[in-house]
């Protein structure tokens, strides 16, 4: 059982952390990483905001080498 | 095709394919519950919100069986390239359907509890010591929630082709995840015959379609393989003028896994990679359409002359350099840097009869 509520805890952790920084990459980081963005609505940036919740660490490392 | 992100690519033929995907799944749900409501009178009756949930389920698997089915099939036939060119739309909403029967799950069974919904739905079954079935469906619904929230070009162009698609790959483990949820799971307590027997029948049909698909692509790599000519300058002969169809193309293997292809527009002959640069999409099954090389798979287009997308978009692909001797179509096998403009070749012999598909 404990095996189910970690694996639901982490996940949720991670998502957390996930969602915070998905909102600081999409108004700070974006444009540095995808230079087609500079000219996106904001509708386009919130429908990045769920894939870059749960792909976090990927866009982190593409903004840190951008 | 990449010179700004729309929230959603729609055009004519996507809002047409939308309105009846849609549609199309509103009849089955409110078929499903009204049949339900109909055929289990008192006191064998199900009550509404299991009937939803079991609609949104069983609507789930049938979406999730087209969209694996549309890949094998279309490579059987052209005609259904449309449903691949569409296939991303049918992708996002089957993710909706299935999140909207999870939820409905968790708040159904979950919510009337003290315990977090989530961990006492997951926990249900191992906690009775029988198979934990619901972790099967939710690690599922995971890996399509990745999936959905990734279907848009800026994660194409950002994650880069290759990661992208082999993550997207990851499908095929979500289906196997969604077979053991409703095995080990749906199918312990339901009794009615119908739904083991479509669950088999559909692994089967998927299962062999993707086979006999690839099956057929390896006997193609062998048709298609080009032979040299006793040109020194080392053009090969890749096919008669009347091979290919107008407005279509031929392909050609060189190497072992390098395709050209061959596109006729009138009697003009052009060639070019095989590999759309948006996701490799085999633009030889393509065809033109306003003058462009139009990939099946998604639409973008080319100048077979050049390789190049139309203004103000940026793709390039590779161009081969063509000549025509006789009847025979010759390729220069070398490639050219993307997008380099190369003359059509122009067939001036006898009017070209329409060739037809193999």
């Amino acid at each position: 059982m404990h095996v189910i509520e970690f694996f639901i805890s982490a996940l949720l952790v991670y998502l957390g952390i996930g969602f915070v920084f998905a909102l600081v990459f999409i108004a700070f980081g974006m444009r540095s990483v995808d230079s087609i963005t500079t000219t996106s609505s904001a509708k386009f940036r919130a429908l990045t905001l769920p894939g870059t919740t749960m792909l976090w660490p990927i866009m982190l490392a593409k903004w840190i080498r951008a | 095709m990449t010179n700004s992100y729309q929230l959603v690519q729609w055009n004519q033929h996507k809002k047409i394919y939308d309105l009846i995907m849609v549609t199309a799944i509103a009849v089955y749900l409110v078929t499903f519950v009204a049949a339900g409501l109909l055929f289990f009178p008192e006191p064998e009756s199900i009550s509404p919100p299991i009937l939803l949930i079991r609609a949104l389920g069983t609507c789930a698997i049938i979406m999730l069986h087209i969209i694996l089915m549309i890949g094998p099939l279309a490579r059987f036939t052209p005609k259904l390239s449309p449903l691949l060119y569409n296939r991303r739309h049918l992708g996002v909403s089957f993710f909706f359907i299935a999140l909207l029967h999870s939820l409905l799950t968790i708040a159904f069974y979950g919510g009337f509890g003290i315990e977090n919904p989530l961990i006492a739905v997951l926990a249900g079954s191992y906690r009775s010591g029988g198979t934990p079935y619901e972790l099967f469906g939710f690690i599922a619904l995971l890996i399509f929630a990745v999936m959905a929230a990734t279907s848009h070009d800026y994660w194409l162009a950002n994650l880069g082709a290759a990661f992208w698609k082999t993550m997207h790959m990851g499908v095929y483990i979500a289906y196997i995840l969604v077979i053991a949820h409703v095995v080990t799971g749906v199918l312990e307590s339901e009794k009615n015959i119908l739904y083991p027997f479509f669950i088999t029948l559909g692994a089967i049909t998927i299962t062999g379609l993707h086979i006999t698909a690839a099956l057929r692509e390896v006997r193609r790599d062998h048709r298609l393989i080009a032979t040299n000519t006793d040109d020194p300058d080392q053009w090969i002969d890749a096919c008669s003028v009347h091979e290919i169809q107008s407005d279509r193309a031929k392909m050609i293997q060189i190497g072992s896994d390098e395709r050209i292809a061959i596109f006729r527009n009138q009697n003009k002959f052009s060639a070019i990679s095989n590999v759309c640069a948006h996701q490799g999409g085999p633009l030889g099954e393509g065809k033109i359409i306003d003058g462009c090389v139009t990939c099946p798979w998604h639409g973008y287009q080319y100048d077979a002359a050049c390789g190049q997308s139309p203004p103000p978009y940026t793709e390039k692909i590779p161009t081969y350099d063509i000549r025509i001797r006789g009847e025979r179509i010759h390729i220069n096998p070398t490639p050219n840097q993307a997008g380099t403009p190369v003359p059509p070749a122009c067939y001036n012999g006898p009017t070209i009869p329409e060739a037809h598909d193999e």
